[in-house]
């Protein structure tokens, strides 16, 4: 099968002449939002007509706040204003029981569980470390709140536990929401609804898995390469997934920006595989002609950054829709993971 | 970018692996060695990132490959499969923070597990420019030190660059002296450890600053 490349150059070429042109779709705004209520608060358009819009354009950050409790599963999608409302209070309820419950037995993991001090003394150097204030210098973050929630979530969601890089994204959903038990959920259900992907003991190693499996059938050139560079070459790129891609963004809107599709499940589920697929795609050409060696490729993949969301997600769906043009002859474990 | 350049020519080429307890400041060392600067805030490490440096020793160009690598145990499947190709090793653990250092034993574990036979490993003391939160001697580093046959210890601040420099160079002449890896400037850098011969494993003990 031919290689993909002479497909991403076009592809590039269109994207950034079309961000010359000042073409860039708009993301959709409150008013728009707002318009896909009918009186009582019930969406009139479908779940699906949402999502395909979120892919494409996006959420304005005046939406997000909502829009996302719909996507992450925190608000059913068929519901009316009261009934959300009744949603919330539940939720809020709920989470202050989880609370209470932790205070109790805080004591106990305190003495008697080991992993909980290590849990408390990463989330505390984590935390320690991470970047609070804004460009004007003004505190954005509380700490103090970042680190309750992850020792709670330490504590509850016991398959995750804590992760070195979920602080850095509880953050986002601290400036996203204002409530504590507002982030609490939405941090929940959001690795819930990405299927723990992020997490190296559940979702990382079968990304990686099926990454390689995406190189290996559209661009078996590529693979073959990499393949001789020893087997560790696409496994070192792991921080892409667990950090969602967090820190390939220039801003932290290109993050949401990100991480809402990822939440509509469109175009595919597990588009992170493409998204990392792309951006291999990205430095491909330069690797093969200096013919570089693994430790230069992992080089080469860290020096990613700043890059734009728009333009990354919409080169991963024509990764996406390339890949299924051959959809017959898809292996099928890819067209398992991808649907 | 360094590292990428493919016709920059060296003698010698060392990679070496940074390893010790989460916020000891390694990435800081790290940066320091690098750019010469110190950085207050910077993201913690997940996975392994590393940065070059060439140095000229005694007219030798040698460039140096630091790997910086993730604290939590989690990642640590994944990062050790990097000890394996590492010449050397530097074992940082805070000098404020007592639980840093008694750790030290455990990494010592880790790199004779996963790494090459020959490794030779230093140990540094990072954060020297708080010595009145000071937690550790230095002696009792040294005494460690000597115990596990280690390089040498330093006390070093990245803060204010402090034996940072002196790390990396003492590491790399005694890499070069036991003549780890003749790179012979021909030769492409993808074939360094090919090149690899096996190591005369003779400590020179008075090499090292901490007389260990």
């Amino acid at each position: 099968m031919e290689t993909l490349s002479p497909q991403v150059s076009i592809s590039l070429i269109k994207s950034s002449i079309s961000s010359l042109l000042g073409t860039k779709k708009l993301p959709i705004d409150r008013n728009e939002w707002e318009g896909y209520f009918d009186e009582s608060g019930h969406l009139v358009k479908s779940k699906d007509f949402i999502s395909s819009n979120i892919l494409d354009r996006g959420l304005d950050p005046s939406v997000r706040p909502e829009a996302w409790k719909f996507l992450t599963g925190y608000y059913p999608w068929r519901s009316s204003w009261d009934e959300r409302l009744t949603v919330d209070g539940m939720r809020r309820k709920s989470y202050d029981d989880l609370c209470r419950m932790y205070e109790k037995i805080q004591p106990l993991l305190e003495t008697e569980h080991r992993g909980f001090m290590q849990a408390r003394s990463f989330i505390n150097s984590d935390l320690q470390r991470l970047y609070t204030r804004d460009l004007r210098g003004n505190a954005m973050v509380d700490k103090k709140q970042l680190e309750k929630i992850l020792l709670l979530s330490y504590v509850c969601n016991v398959k995750a536990e804590y992760q070195q890089g979920f602080h850095e994204m509880l953050l986002l959903f601290q400036l996203l929401v204002e409530k504590e038990h507002e982030i609490y959920w939405l941090f929940q259900f959001f690795l819930q609804k990405t299927e723990h992907g992020c997490v190296i003991h559940i979702g990382v190693g079968k990304n990686i898995l099926m990454l390689k499996a995406v190189i290996a059938f559209m661009d078996p050139l590529f693979a073959k390469y990499l393949d001789g560079r020893g087997s560790r070459v696409v496994q070192s790129l792991f921080p892409w997934f667990c950090l969602y891609f967090q820190r390939v963004f220039k801003s932290f809107d290109d993050v949401w920006r990100l991480w809402e599709v990822f939440l509509t499940g469109k175009p595919c589920r597990n588009f992170q595989v493409f998204v990392a697929y792309t951006m291999l795609q990205m430095v491909r050409d330069h690797i093969l002609r200096e013919a570089m060696s693994g430790d230069d490729i992992l080089m080469v993949c860290n020096s990613l950054i700043d890059l734009d969301a728009d333009e990354l997600i919409s080169e991963a769906c024509s990764m996406y829709e390339h890949l299924m043009k051959y959809e017959d002859k898809i292996p099928g474990e890819l067209k398992e993971f991808f649907t | 970018m360094p590292g990428l350049v493919p016709d920059e020519a060296c003698d010698y080429l060392f990679k070496i692996i940074l390893l010790g307890d989460s916020d000891v400041g390694k990435t800081c060392v790290v940066h320091r060695f690098h750019s010469g600067h110190f950085r207050e805030r910077h993201h913690n490490t997940i996975g392994v990132d590393f940065s070059v440096r060439s140095l000229l020793l005694d007219g030798k160009k040698v460039k140096i490959q630091v790997w910086d690598t993730a604290g939590q145990e989690r990642f640590r499947t994944i990062t050790q499969s990097y000890y394996r190709s590492a010449h050397g090793a530097i074992l940082a653990y805070d000098l404020t923070r007592r639980s840093t250092f008694e750790s030290i034993p455990h990494w010592i574990h880790e790199i004779e597990k996963y790494g090459a036979a020959n490794l030779v490993i230093m140990l540094i003391g990072n954060k020297s420019d708080a010595v009145d939160k000071r937690q550790v001697l230095f002696e009792d580093a040294c005494t460690l030190a000597e115990k596990h046959g280690l390089l040498a210890v330093l006390e070093t601040s990245a803060k204010e660059a402090q034996n940072i420099e002196e790390v990396f160079t003492l590491m790399a002449k005694e890499l070069i002296a036991r003549n780890t890896l003749q790179l012979h400037g021909e030769n492409p850098p993808n074939s360094i450890y090919l090149d690899s011969r096996p190591v005369i494993a003779s400590q020179s003990p008075e090499k090292s600053p901490c007389l260990c």
